[in-house]
Order: structure tokens, then sequence, then C-alpha cells
């Protein structure tokens, strides 16, 4: 596991303290640079305090919604957002997302899990001020300027919708891709439109790319959240 | 027409109709006195008494023949206008004529009360018939109370009928009503009040209406004696079954003029005593389904609490011991020892996680919180979603064999997912740590097959019924330390509320294969536009 160049400043928020202290030395032992908050109004004032390039967000919290902090914290601040949730509380974790939360990881959760993602959205972050024009993931290159992809140099043909979609996932990658973002991205629409429509599109996706359009090994379902482009 | 309902008024009046008619058929009949001889009017006024008789019944025909009698001697034997007569032989034809008249009004009189009695009982018989068939078949103490209502409707046409349950304190609730603006029906309080009292440790129907007097109008249950101030024509039936009142039936007067009969009130109280002992049975099966279910409810709490206290304390005892004996241990310098030792720990936590995680899964069943979000899926979508979350090695050892254009099935996707895991997981964990797993998908004539197979050491016959049951381990359960024995019985769940079932086969050379089948409702083809 390779640690960053610099520390990269996380934030933690949650109330419960087993939890602080495991993030505190997963993250530390990889040199991140870790503050910890046990509430939500000293989370909102400590990510003021240190301006964090990241912030791990448990929702339930005792003083204030947490869904009501990631709204606070999206006023002013860009830093991705790490959700953390229980099972079976998708609602809470489609809101969160909505409101600009970056993805979520569900409790219990392994190390290698937890760094995965935050690898994941701190490499997103970055490639929104850098946008590459080139996408590599397994045997598809995704050309973003060109509006091209292609399996192992052979050029497969997609629709406008479908390369919208693809392209977005893939900007995107490990991280998940909400209904929303993806109605946003592809019909320019505040409102989120009806899933099902986006399903019939990354159905007929997957059978261009996935090598086993029956197992899908790229575009994977976040059921009642979205979807995310896997590239292990 | 006209017939018809003097005929209906003649029933119901019949004691003013037998003189009346007597009294019309003399007026007809003065005209033409000289014209027949006076032995001819006895038999025109036999006639008479015969319509008589087949219209009113007996009794009136009694009077009319008193009537028949002073109206030949008054009208038709000189001299007229008197109760003389001229010839003494007269007196004998009078005498022959009231004994022939009275005998051929009571004869044809019971015949045609026997002929009524007929019909009626054949009617009440079909009631009585059909009310037993179609209670049989009902479930709801609602639809009970319709169908009665329905019978009775049918075939004595009340203005109207309410149906109202009592519990054991004498509260009553309208079950059912043909009519709702009675709410506060002082005689259904007082009608409730006095049976009730009645019935209060009685047990059988402590209310046997007595037979009224004969002459009497028949009066039984309705008002007379219970409500001597009222005088409607309302009908109020206890609805009694062998252990208490179970409810009172109150039935409006008819729509036509005529009251209830004695034999129809006793035939109605049959009809009200079904419905008691409808009502009874109904409650008995439904605490006998609830004790079962509590005893059922028990039986699980134990269970759970037994494996709860295992399957939770297992682990947390050996991760204490392992843990405090990292930090106390002199050798906690040496780093393999303490990574060898967490190894263990991460093993007993992932146990943790599973134990809790299927409990979980079997408390949202069991409260019914876990309602299925049904949508059109593809099955290797979440079969992805589910890989995705196996431990790598695990992932490896899977090998999915869905065939190209699979038909979409209609499940709740997270729930589908976890079934699917769970069996995975099982057969993961009980063949050897190399093998494969396959999964299989395909069309069958009920719908889809799922088949996940292994190459362990299969389940021996006599288990293959009882590994559904919650908590049940096998004989090879030692490959599975970890395992509560609940993983199936919720996959199992969750099929059942997918309507879908799951069937356990051997697999050739060894193992075994789980066949989950969803039916035809849940499985469509894929057509380019609607995935919804």
């Amino acid at each position: 596991m390779s640690s960053p160049e610099r520390s990269i400043r996380i934030l933690v928020i949650d109330d419960e303290e087993s939890i602080r202290r495991a993030l505190q030395s997963i993250l530390s032992l990889r040199k991140y640079d870790v503050t910890l908050a046990s509430g939500g109004a000293e989370g909102i004032e400590k990510a003021i305090e240190t301006n964090p390039e990241l912030v791990i967000l448990d929702l339930s919290l005792p003083d204030m919604d947490g869904l009501d902090v990631c709204r606070e914290l999206r006023t002013w601040m860009n830093s991705p957002i790490l959700i953390l949730s229980v099972r079976g509380n998708e609602s809470d974790k489609v809101q969160a997302l909505d409101l600009g939360a970056d993805d979520y990881l569900t409790k219990p959760f392994q190390a290698g899990e937890l760094l995965a993602r935050i690898r994941a959205i701190l490499r997103r972050a970055e490639s929104r001020i850098i946008q590459p024009p080139e996408i590599v993931a397994g045997d598809l290159t995704i050309n973003l300027a060109k509006r091209q992809l292609l399996r192992k140099e052979q050029e497969i043909s997609l629709t406008r919708t479908e390369f919208e979609i693809l392209s977005l996932l893939a900007q995107n990658i490990d991280c998940v891709v909400t209904y929303r973002m993806l109605s946003e991205r592809i019909w320019d629409d505040r409102e989120e439109r009806d899933p099902s429509l986006l399903r019939v599109h990354v159905s007929n996706l997957r059978k261009k790319i996935e090598p086993d359009p029956s197992l899908p090994r790229y575009i994977h379902t976040e059921p009642g959240v979205g979807f995310r482009f896997s590239s292990q | 027409m006209i017939f018809k309902s003097v005929r209906r008024w003649a029933e119901n009046h019949p004691f003013i109709f037998a003189p009346g008619f007597v009294g019309a058929a003399t007026l007809l009949f003065l005209p033409g006195r000289e014209f027949l001889g006076k032995g001819h009017w006895a038999l025109l006024y036999l006639l008479v008494i015969s319509v008589v008789a087949s219209v009113a019944g007996s009794r009136p025909s009694f009077l009319a023949a008193l009537s028949a009698f002073l109206a030949w001697d008054v009208f038709f034997l000189p001299p007229y206008n008197t109760f003389r007569v001229d010839d003494p032989k007269d007196w004998i034809s009078l005498g022959v004529f009231l004994v022939v008249g009275v005998l051929i009004g009571l004869t044809s009189g019971r015949l045609r009360e026997r002929e009524a009695l007929a019909v009626a009982q054949e009617r009440e018989m079909a009631l009585l018939n059909r009310l037993t068939g179609r209670l049989l078949a009902i479930q709801k103490p609602l639809d009970m109370a319709e169908t009665l209502c329905a019978e009775i409707e049918a075939v004595f046409s009340p203005r109207f009928i309410r149906f109202h349950l009592t519990d054991s304190a004498k509260n009553r609730a309208l079950l059912f009503g043909m009519r709702n603006d009675l709410d506060e029906d002082p005689l259904e309080e007082d009608f409730l009040r006095e049976t009730a009292e009645r019935s209060v440790g009685i047990a059988s129907p402590a209310f046997e209406p007595s037979r009224p007097a004969p002459g009497e109008e028949s009066g039984i249950i309705r008002h007379s004696g219970l409500f001597p101030s009222v005088s409607r024509n309302d009908v109020f039936l206890p609805v009694l079954s062998s252990s208490r009142l179970e409810g009172i039936l109150h039935i409006g007067e008819r729509r036509s003029e005529r009251n209830y009969s004695w034999n129809e009130i006793q035939l109605l109280s049959a009809a009200a005593h079904m419905a008691g002992t409808f009502l009874e049975r109904n409650r008995l099966d439904e605490s006998a389904r609830q004790a079962e279910t509590l005893k059922e409810g028990d039986k699980l709490k134990s269970a759970i609490f037994s494996s709860v206290s295992h399957e939770l304390k297992t682990p947390l005892s050996s991760l204490t011991a392992t843990i405090s004996n990292i930090l106390e241990s002199d050798r906690t310098g040496d780093p393999e020892h303490v990574k060898k030792e967490l190894g263990s720990v991460k093993k007993d936590l992932d146990r943790l996680s599973h134990s809790i995680g299927s409990l979980l899964d079997l408390s949202r069943l069991a409260a019914e919180a876990w309602k299925p979000d049904l949508q059109w899926v593809e099955p290797g979508e979440v079969l992805g979603w589910v890989l995705f979350r196996l431990e790598r090695n695990d992932r490896e050892r899977v090998k999915a064999e869905l065939p190209e254009n699979l038909p979409l099935i209609l499940v709740d996707f997270q729930q589908w997912g976890r079934m699917l895991m769970h069996i995975l997981e099982n057969a993961l964990s009980y063949s050897p740590p190399d093998s494969p797993v396959t999964v299989g998908a395909e069309r069958s004539a009920s719908g889809l097959d799922i088949r996940i197979s292994d190459n362990g050491p299969g389940i021996p016959y006599d288990e293959k019924r009882m590994i559904f049951t919650k908590f049940f381990r096998g004989i090879h359960s030692g490959l599975l330390p970890g395992g509560t024995g609940l993983g199936l019985p919720i996959a199992l769940e969750i099929a059942r509320v997918h309507e879908g079932t799951i069937r356990v086969e051997d697999n050739t050379p060894s193992g075994t294969v789980f066949i989950i089948s969803l039916p035809s409702g849940h499985v469509r083809e894929e057509t380019e536009d609607d995935l919804s």
C-alpha cells in the first residue's frame, strides 16, 4: 500500500468513540492527517478550522442530523464527503448523495474497503481539476475528447446516451453515481427521472461493453442508489 | 293484480274476510232468489265456504259456515228475513247444511294450511341448507353476516337487517347493517341488556321463546313480554353460541303487511343460531391460531436466545482471550506472533458480523418489516452485486454460468441478493476450499430456476428436510463454525415472499444443488423499452 506523498487532511465526524479510534488508527498508519469530531456542530467547526481535503461523516449523530451537516458543509466546501451508514437505510444514503456527498460505506466495513473508497474519491476530486482526456479501465479505453470507446484497439459504437452514461461512470471510477447525477448529465434534468429508463440504457450498455453481459464486471448496480463503475 | 291484493288482504284479515265474503255472495244471490229452489242456494253457499277455506284457512271457514247457515236461513228459506222456517223439514236441511259446511271448510282449510306449511317448510329447509353450505366456505364474520342477511332479505324482504356483535363484556358493535340511522336504537339497547342478563352462566340458548297461545298473533321475541309498550313488528333475535351471547340480530318488519309467523321466527332463530355457532367456531379458530403462533414465537425466541448466546458469546470470549493474551503476553514484542493472533481476532469478528447480519435479517423478516420493493432486474445484475461483496478468494471460486438473454425477474434487489448470498456462503463453506461453486440459471416450465451447485460432501437424505429449519445445524456443520443455522431459513423466507421456492438435490458425483424457482408471474422476457 503506497502512502500519500504529503499528508492529506481528513476530518472524521462520528459519535462512536470506537469508530473514531479505529479510523484514526487506520488512517494515521497510512500517513493521513486525521482530525476527529464527535458531533455535527463540532464537525462543522473543525471543518472551518482545518479545511480538510476529505470528510468522513456518520449520518446518525447525537446533536444534528447528519444530512444537515452534509448540507451545511456543501454551502462552502468542495472537498469530497464519504458517508458512513448502516445497512438498510437506502433513503438516507440517497438523500446524502443528492445533497452533495460523494460516496457511502456501509458499516461494518473492512479497512481495505475504506481505504479503496477514500482513494477513489480523492482520485476523482483530483481528476475534476485535471480532466484527463482518456480513461483506461480493464481492456476498455474511453476517449472523452473523441467520444470514442475502444476495446483492445477495436472500436465499439455507442449511442449518445450510452456514451454519456459510460463517460460519467468512468469519470467517477469506483465511486457511486446516482440516478439523479446520470439524468442530469444525460437529459440536463433538474428533476430525477424514473430510474427504469436509465436501467434500459445501462442494460444495453452492458451488452456492448461487458465481457459477459449476463454477469456485469464493469458496471455494478447499487440497489436503490445508482451504479458504480468498477476498476477491479 | 286486484285479485292478488284482495287475496293478500284476505290472508291478513281472515276473520273479517270470511263473513264479508259470505255477505257479498248473499247480495249477489238475492236478486235470483226466485229462479232456483231453496235447496240449490245451499249448494252455492257450500261453494262459498270452500272458497273462504281455501283462501283464509279452516278457522275463518268455520265462521263462514256459520254466516252462510244464517244467511241461507234468513234470506232463502221462507218466510224471508226471519230466523223462522215454514217447513219444519227445513230444520233438518239447515242442520245438515251446517255440519257439511263446517266439514268442507275444515277439510279444505286444513288442506290449504298443510300445503302452505309444506311450501314454507321447503323454503325454510332450502334457506337453512343454503346457509349451512355457504357458511362453511366463509372465514370472516363480516362475510358471514353479509351472507346471512342476504339470505334473510331474499326470503322475507324485511325493511332492514342489523347484525350486532357483542363481546363478553356485553358491549355491542354493529357488524353489518342495511340501515345506519338506528345507531341509538333504544330497542336494541333494551333487548341486548335483557338478553345479556338472561344468558349469563347458561350454556345452552337461554332465550327459548315460548310458543304463543292459539289465536294470539305470532309475536315471540318480537317485543312481546320484553317490551310491552312497543308496537313495532321488528324481530329481535339473540345470536347465541354454546358458550355465550355472540351478538344480536335485529330484523325490521316486512315490506308486505304480513307479520312474521311463528314458524318464520323459529326459522330466523335457527339462522341466528347458525351465525352464533359460526362466530364461536371463528373465535376458537382464531385463538387456536394465536396460541399456535405464540407457541411458535416462544420456540423461536428461545432458539434465538440460545443461538445468540452461543453464536455471539463464543467469538466474544475467544476475542477477549486472544486480545488480553496479546496485551499481557511477554511476547508482545514479537510482531509475527501479534499478527497471527490478530488473524484469529479477524476470524472471530467476521463470524460475529455474519451472525449479527443473519439475526437482523431474521428479525426483520419475522417482524414483516422487510416489505419487498419489487422491480424488474436482470438476474446477473443481482449476482454481480453479491459477488462484489464476497471476499476475493471466495469470489474467485464462484463460476457464474448464466446463459445470455435470460428473462428479467421481478424481485427486491437487496433481499434477493441477501438470499443468493446466504446460499452461496453456505455452498462455499461446506465444500473444499479450492473447489468451485457454480451458479446457473434456466427457464423452466413454471418460470425461472437458479441453480447453485457445490462439490462438498452433500447433505444426508434425512437432513434434507431439516436444513430449512431455523437453527438446524447439519452433520457437516463443523465445516462452518461461524454458522448460525439461519442462512437457509432466511433464504427460504425471502424466496417465499417472492412466491418462489428453494429445493435441494444431490450434485453428481458429490455435493449439493440448491434450486431457487421463481414463478412465471415474476419472470418476463426482456423487451427493448420496458425494463422497469
